[in-house]
């Protein structure tokens, strides 16, 4: 599984479930992601995701998905 | 629990009634039917008794056959007790589900008012299609009469869910011989019946949520054939159950039903005629004709068709001169199903064999007075070569 | 209303359809799925027609599955469909079920249209309440892309096929949703895997009423209609901008339109991308294209005339507007 942060929020991808089809990089409305030189998607703009979910809804494979960091702070517990 | 006296009146139904009356007192979850001559009077006693609040199972009145038994599976597998009912065409359209339904062990009991396959379109009586059901996978149980009729399908729904077994059983009664006259038939109590069918506990419910399951996949040449395997221990299975059940019906009713066929005066039977459902009946009055003539003729007529009781058949045949076995079906290209059972039977269990004829008759509803039946016996009297297919009643 | 994080989070804690199946990549039909799935609050058992999704999700002893499922028989979904709610009803009544519980029937065209059509027709009439989804992409997929009532006018298949004496195939497809409205059921609609608002909205509508509910669902198969997986949900999207397929409602019996496109796109947008149609753009075939045309445009003016409700103007062109550049640059790729 692979993690690509952005402040609270991070894409999980995960290779092994993705079949390249590109469905996600179409979808994308920031182009953030592009298929890699093994054909699985790769999220190589980060940094322009606004985590919209779009790429999750939509992949047929569930080889995607948006999250948002749970928050630990064991200060106040 | 001892036989109380009102067990004893008899009412004046038919066998379609009784196989309705079974049903009214087993007040099932769910009734998926369509209408066939001659089966239709079960199903439409059966509406009336929960129309007037009898019983309150959900009948679904389907539009063909092949969604009767699809919809018997969906609601047998949601977790509902199931029974349908049907006949001919209707078991030819609904067949390619049948297999389906005991391969995913779904426990439907299926009355079926026997009747002749198309072509040509014929409505009477004959057993070509439970035979042609044989390989589908199914506990197949034989009815005389009426009121074999009743008892059986109360037996057969507790047959089929034990869960030692666990497929559909089909409870055939001979059309419009059967289905449609009326004899003297003693009905249980409400409570007996209630009593000997239980509740139904289904092992994996659809509706269960909490624990999904995924039934009737698809499967590979690497799975399928064990999955097939264990459907032949479900069918094994059933041989033990009904034995015990047997023993448990006896105990709320005066009818003892034991083992797999019903023996008539057989076991000093020089001779012995073979036949499933009504026309043994013909065959009883038959025998005592001939008995009061010297002649020592016995019949033997099984319960159990699906498992085949193939070594009990074999040993009860062992001790006679000849066997006789009436097919009222033919396997077109080889001879009858149940000689084909028989044939097979005594040669896998018997050094010494009886010598075996197959005559059928019957086909279409045509009729078998008992001199036919008579001259079954003078042939085998004249030992007639064994290897000629024979036929009763046709016009040749 | 459902929004993307609402769904998100359903499906992370019911994950009733999961992946690592056998669908191919930019199948259609995964995405169908999962969207109605997760529109859906109640517990969902699902009944399954043989086909792509029966075979590609529960290869022995594999499943894809997290809720109750049952696969029987190809032609029988709606039927087998029928016992379920019918013994859903009967123990609730008899008090051994208590929870609420919604039926969905997954079929495809092939055992929706043709072989399943009875049994639907049959379980529509007697009202039971369940949802039927036909994923529809247009031909027999599963074994290698026969025709089915539901394949377009000159689409090539492998039953119909394109060759020195024919165009393909040569009837027209059958407008299943309007045989199906005609059982007058509380809810009926048309929808695309391309919009999946609009799709979830009708889910909810459907599973919320007392009664049988149908979904047609336009679900794009790059294998079979031979184009490029990442193209799925664009390809789908054309067929709604070109008026193919239409998104619409028919609620108890009302015909209501979803959507308008600002500008309709000519019926060669659709065929375009897609090699089951590339024969009809060699020299000759102009007469043919003409006739698609006519066509589509016929059951257009016909569902305009009939929808009693139009959507509300002004109408989004895409469910997102940019006017940044990167917008722009999306647009191009849309395009």
């Amino acid at each position: 599984m692979n993690r690509y942060a952005q402040g609270n929020f991070f894409l999980a991808i995960e290779p092994r479930r993705c079949k390249g089809c590109g469905v996600c990089v179409q979808s994308c409305p920031q182009g953030v992601l592009a298929l890699n030189g093994e054909g699985k998607v790769e999220a190589h703009e980060i940094a322009r995701c606004v985590f919209c979910g779009l790429c999750e809804r939509r992949c047929p494979d569930f080889a995607i998905s948006v999250h948002k960091e749970r928050a630990i702070q064991p200060s106040l517990v | 629990m001892r036989v109380a006296p009102e067990q004893k009146r008899l009412t004046l139904i038919t066998g379609a009634e009784a196989a309705a009356h079974a049903m009214r007192q087993i007040n099932p979850d769910v009734v998926p039917v369509y209408p066939i001559t001659p089966q239709t009077p079960i199903i439409e006693t059966f509406a009336q008794f929960v129309a007037d609040g009898q019983c309150d199972s959900e009948i679904i009145n389907v539009e063909s056959e092949h969604s009767a038994m699809s919809a018997a599976v969906g609601a047998s597998c949601a977790g509902a007790r199931v029974m349908t009912a049907t006949s001919s065409q209707g078991l030819a359209l609904m067949l390619e589900i049948v297999y389906i339904a005991a391969s995913m062990r779904c426990p439907i009991v299926i009355a079926v008012g026997s009747r002749a396959l198309s072509g040509p379109i014929n409505i009477h009586c004959d057993h070509s299609d439970s035979m042609m059901a044989r390989d589908a996978g199914c506990v197949q149980i034989f009815a005389e009469n009426a009121q074999e009729a009743y008892d059986l399908m109360i037996i057969a729904q507790r047959l089929a869910e034990d869960r030692r077994v666990l497929v559909p059983v089909m409870v055939m009664q001979d059309g419009f011989t059967i289905t449609h006259s009326a004899e003297p038939v003693a009905l249980l109590p409400d409570e007996s019946v209630r009593e000997f069918v239980g509740r139904y506990e289904p092992l994996y419910p659809l509706l269960d949520t909490d624990r999904p399951t995924t039934q009737g996949p698809f499967a590979l040449p690497d799975y399928y054939f064990e999955l097939k395997r264990q459907q032949v221990d479900a069918l094994e299975a059933a041989r033990t159950v009904w034995l015990e059940l047997q023993e448990r019906f006896a105990e709320i009713s005066d009818r003892r039903y034991k083992g797999f066929f019903e023996e008539y005066k057989l076991r000093d039977a020089d001779y012995a005629l073979v036949i499933l459902s009504s026309t043994a009946g013909t065959a009883k009055v038959v025998i005592d004709r001939l008995r009061r003539k010297g002649i020592k003729v016995g019949l033997l007529r099984p319960w159990l068709f699906r498992p085949f009781p193939a070594e009990e058949i074999a040993q009860a045949l062992a001790h006679v001169r000849a066997v006789a076995v009436l097919d009222r079906a033919i396997s077109f290209g080889s001879w009858g199903p149940l000689y084909l059972e028989i044939s097979a039977a005594l040669g896998r269990h018997l050094q010494q064999k009886p010598v075996l004829y197959n005559y059928i008759y019957g086909l279409g509803g045509r009729d078998t007075p008992p001199e036919l039946l008579a001259s079954v016996v003078t042939d085998m009297q004249n030992e007639g070569d064994p290897a000629v297919l024979r036929y009763l009643g046709l016009r040749e | 209303m459902p929004n993307t994080k609402e769904l998100a989070r359903h499906e992370e804690v019911q994950k009733r359809f999961t992946g690592a199946h056998a669908l191919c990549a930019g199948c259609g039909i995964p995405i169908c799925v999962r969207t109605i799935l997760n529109a859906i609050e109640e517990p969902v058992v699902a009944i399954n027609a043989t086909g792509c999704l029966e075979v590609a999700t529960t290869r022995y002893p594999t499943t894809a599955w997290n809720i109750p499922w049952i696969h029987v028989a190809f032609e029988n979904a709606a039927a087998v469909a029928s016992g379920v709610e019918t013994a859903y009803r009967a123990l609730r009544r008899r008090g051994k079920v208590s929870q609420e519980i919604r039926f969905v029937a997954f079929g495809g065209d092939g055992g929706t249209y043709d072989i399943g059509l009875q049994a639907l027709s049959g379980a529509l009439e007697r009202g039971h309440r369940f949802l039927y989804v036909c994923y529809d992409n247009e031909a027999y997929m599963n074994t290698g892309n026969q025709r089915s009532g539901a394949t377009p006018f000159a689409a090539q298949t492998s039953t119909a096929p394109v060759g020195e004496r024919s165009f393909g195939k040569s009837q027209r497809r059958k407008d299943l949703t309007e045989i199906v409205a005609a059982h007058h059921v509380p809810y009926v609609a048309q929808a695309s895997i391309s919009d999946w608002y609009d799709l979830a909205v009708k889910v909810r509508k459907a599973v919320s009423v007392d009664g049988p509910a149908f979904l047609n669902v336009l679900s794009t198969c790059p294998r079979g209609w031979g184009h490029p997986s990442d193209q799925s949900i664009k390809i789908a999207r054309l067929g709604v901008e070109t008026c193919y397929w239409p998104l619409y409602e028919i609620i108890e019996g009302r015909w209501q339109l979803n959507y308008i496109p600002e500008e309709r796109l000519p019926i060669t947008e659709w065929l375009r991308p897609q090699r089951r149609f590339a024969h009809l753009f060699e020299p000759g075939k102009e007469a043919l294209l003409a006739q698609i045309q006519r066509q589509v445009d016929a059951d257009w003016e016909k569902l305009l005339r009939r929808c009693e409700d139009l959507p509300p103007a002004p109408f989004p062109k895409r469910e997102w507007e940019f006017s940044s550049p990167v917008g722009e640059r999306q647009r191009e790729i849309w395009r």
